[in-house]
């Protein structure tokens, strides 16, 4: 039985059972229970009773005959409408795909379009700060000296005609470096006084050659060879340029620099503080590196490079050290040569390349300055002789450094106060006179030396043939010398009036950076304008390919 | 040709076995989906596509009634018409100018006076209107048991839900069928009235 006491069992749970009620689907005790509630509940009866009359309602409601009849024909049951809902399927697809695939080719192209400019633009932006810096290093080197000007326009040129360039600057450096050392000692002879005065001068003249000098000694490793993206980013690095060209030159040099500094007794001290001092420019040579075009892996290995060079110069820097103060125990720079017979030929290159550096540096001093510097060519003679003859090169270097001075005094004094000097356009207009000039003077070429070696009894005749025998190499020398590169017998100082007409350093520096900057400008616009466009192409394609997709489907 | 005979033969793709199960039964289907849809073409085409359907997957039948599999169909397709007709309302022309009375002409039988017919007419249309008004799983229920006189059992099996939930939803389809045509009363036949 039902209890009537249950709560759950209200007026709610009877009317949920008037329905099956109606139907007889409940159980007898449910059946009892509706029948007991109805009867004690008028609400409740009343409700059944509509109940039952919407059961009348929807129980007369008459049947609605079928409209047609729902019998199946074969073409009801042949998949025809499968077939062309499929060929509409596949109509979708096709324009679908189609559409996939002009999205794919767009995104391609206007990703190729976008990597290829974009990638022009930022070599050209590379290649801007490079150019810059080329140029920033040139004007300081102009402002230093006038021959280092001669430096970044020709590396800028060809990167072939930078070894030449930079060698000769390197020989400027060294004869007048050298010049002024003679003359400086020969001061310091003549008057105490002007000798002390001056000799700050040389230590700081020591110094740069003593950079230069490691850094020729770092490149001139095996694995310091030019490679394509050194030689690219060398422009900006003079020092590196240098380095890269005369390895060989670089011992003769800082011997003859140390000789030079060894005629007098105080240079040993500065010396090894050039020593430590030249170390710094050689490990920050390689922060010049990025400014060339070179990509990450060239840079890596040049920075590598370097760095071993670095090392190296700095061993070597400290072996001319040692060089240098034996030499600098004697008065004079060639019983430095003498002093240490097991270092025959390199002390014999020390002998020569001082004799030759003073020449050298009357030389040079006189291509740069003057045509008359001609005349202190025949001061050479008289010194290399008493050079290998062992003699007291005093006389020599005071005769060579009183007639540099007198010919080209203007040459030693930029090193004392290195001032705005004779600009690019001054060391231009140098007539081709000169090469007469440096073939009559010598420009020391390596294999000559080598060749006088055995012969050091020779007379200054000789000397000069050979030199001037050596004139013609130089003249095609100087763009095979970097293409052999190793060879270091070859590499020769070649003077800037020995390049061809088309590789002497022209007035570049000013007309290449703005063509550089107005060429930079409009590539960094035009690619990301066309880039724009073609990706709204891309999206107004795509959109119209799926409206067309749409109302495919509808038709 | 009994009903299992038809049944084997249309699973072996007699359509003519397949198309009198089709006469058998497409009376009964087509009001079930009338009543369920509220509409006559409406209908028709859910008719038409269950029966379709119930050809191509004759083969899955594995027996019981095959009413209750045929009806199953029917309602699923009514039901798939009307989720689609939600998505996408509109009236068709015929719709619009359907004309009830012209509807109800052959509902009735030609004994009744035209006075009869008339309010017999209303009736039904006002009962329809209801029904309509029924939520789906309500409607379906009240169609199959009161409409077309199915068991609970059947309509369980039809629907596949409990019969304690054909219950349910049947008692709630009446009292709010009840409860609509109470608050209509003054539009029904006076014999027709509900005692409220």
């Amino acid at each position: 039985m039902v209890d009537k006491n249950n709560p759950q069992i209200d007026n709610e749970f009877i009317r949920d059972l008037l329905s099956p009620y109606l139907d007889g689907e409940v159980s007898e005790t449910e059946r009892a229970l509706v029948e007991e509630a109805v009867a004690d509940s008028d609400e409740l009866q009343a409700e059944l009773d509509s109940l039952r009359q919407t059961v009348v309602l929807l129980n007369n409601l008459p049947p609605v005959p079928a409209p047609r009849p729902f019998t199946l024909t074969q073409a009801d049951v042949q998949p025809v409408a499968p077939v062309s809902h499929q060929k509409r399927a596949w109509f979708g697809w096709w324009l679908g795909g189609f559409s996939a695939a002009a999205a794919a080719v767009l995104c391609v192209v206007v990703g190729w379009a976008m990597f290829n400019f974009g990638s022009q633009g930022t070599f050209e932006i590379a290649q801007a700060p490079a150019q810059e810096s080329a140029v920033q290093s040139q004007a300081a080197a102009t402002a230093a000296e006038p021959m280092t000007a001669m430096k970044a326009p020709a590396a800028e040129e060809a990167p072939v005609e930078e070894a030449p360039a930079a060698e000769m600057d390197q020989q400027e450096e060294v004869a007048e470096e050298a010049a002024a050392a003679q003359a400086e000692m020969a001061d310091g002879m003549d008057d105490q006084n002007n000798f002390s005065a001056q000799q700050p001068a040389a230590p700081e003249n020591g110094a740069a050659l003593k950079s230069e000098a490691e850094t020729e000694l770092m490149t001139a490793t095996p694995t310091a060879l030019p490679t394509p993206a050194e030689a690219l980013a060398v422009p900006a690095t003079p020092t590196l340029e240098s380095a890269r060209v005369a390895p060989p030159q670089t011992e003769a040099e800082s011997e003859s620099a140390q000789a030079s500094e060894a005629a007098e007794p105080e240079v040993e001290t500065a010396e090894e503080t050039l020593t430590q001092e030249a170390a710094p420019p050689a490990e920050g040579s390689p922060t010049i590196e990025p400014n060339g075009r070179g990509g990450g892996l060239p840079e890596a290995a040049e920075e590598s490079a370097a760095d071993q060079e670095a090392e190296a110069g700095a061993e070597a820097s400290q072996e001319q050290a040692v060089v240098g103060e034996a030499a600098g125990g004697e008065d004079e720079s060639i019983v430095a040569a003498e002093a240490a017979p097991v270092e025959e030929t390199v002390q014999a290159e020390a002998t020569e390349s001082e004799s030759m550096a003073a020449g050298v540096a009357s030389d040079e001093a006189t291509e740069t300055e003057s045509v008359a510097a001609a005349e202190a060519a025949p001061a050479e003679e008289p010194s290399q002789a008493e050079a290998d003859a062992a003699e007291d090169t005093t006389s020599a270097s005071d005769t060579t450094a009183r007639e540099t001075e007198a010919v080209a005094g203007e040459s030693v004094q930029p090193y004392e106060a290195p001032s705005p000097a004779p600009t690019l356009t001054e060391v231009q207009p140098q007539p081709p006179v000169e090469e007469q000039d440096l073939a009559e003077t010598a420009p020391v070429d390596e294999s000559a030396r080598l060749t006088e070696q055995p012969a050091e009894d020779a007379g200054a005749s000789d000397e000069a043939d050979a030199i001037t025998q050596a004139v013609p190499q130089v003249e095609v020398a100087p763009t095979a010398t970097v293409a052999t590169g190793p060879p270091p017998t070859i590499v020769v100082e070649a003077p800037p009036t020995l390049l061809p007409p088309a590789a002497q350093p022209q007035p570049a520096p000013a007309t290449t950076t703005p063509s550089t900057e107005e060429a930079t400008v409009p590539p960094n616009v035009l690619p990301w304008l066309f880039s724009t466009v073609l990706i709204l192409l891309a999206m107004l394609s795509i959109i119209v390919l799926l409206i067309i997709l749409r109302i495919s489907r509808r038709s | 040709m009994d009903e299992t005979t038809a049944i084997y033969k249309a699973q072996q793709g007699d359509l003519a076995a397949f198309n009198q199960l089709v006469m058998a039964y497409q009376g009964t289907a087509y009001n079930v989906a009338y009543r369920v849809m509220g509409n006559s073409e409406t209908a028709a085409d859910a008719c038409q596509d269950a029966f379709l359907k119930a050809y191509k997957s004759i083969k899955q039948y594995e027996g019981g009634s095959f009413k209750s599999w045929l009806f199953r169909i029917v309602t699923n397709t009514c039901y798939d018409h009307l989720r689609y007709k939600k998505r996408r309302p509109a009236t068709s022309l015929e719709d619009m100018t359907d004309n009830p009375d012209e509807h109800n002409t052959h509902l009735v039988s030609d004994i009744e006076a035209p006075e009869d017919r008339v309010l017999r007419g209303e009736l039904n249309d006002l009962i329809q209107l209801g029904i309509n008004q029924l939520p789906e799983d309500q409607r379906l229920v009240l169609v199959l048991s009161d409409v077309q006189g199915m068991a609970y059992q059947e309509i369980a099996e039809i629907i596949d839900q409990p019969l304690g939930t054909v219950k349910s939803r049947l008692s709630r389809g009446r009292r709010r069928l009840r409860d609509f045509l109470l608050e209509q009363k003054e539009l029904l036949p006076g014999q027709y009235r509900l005692n409220s």
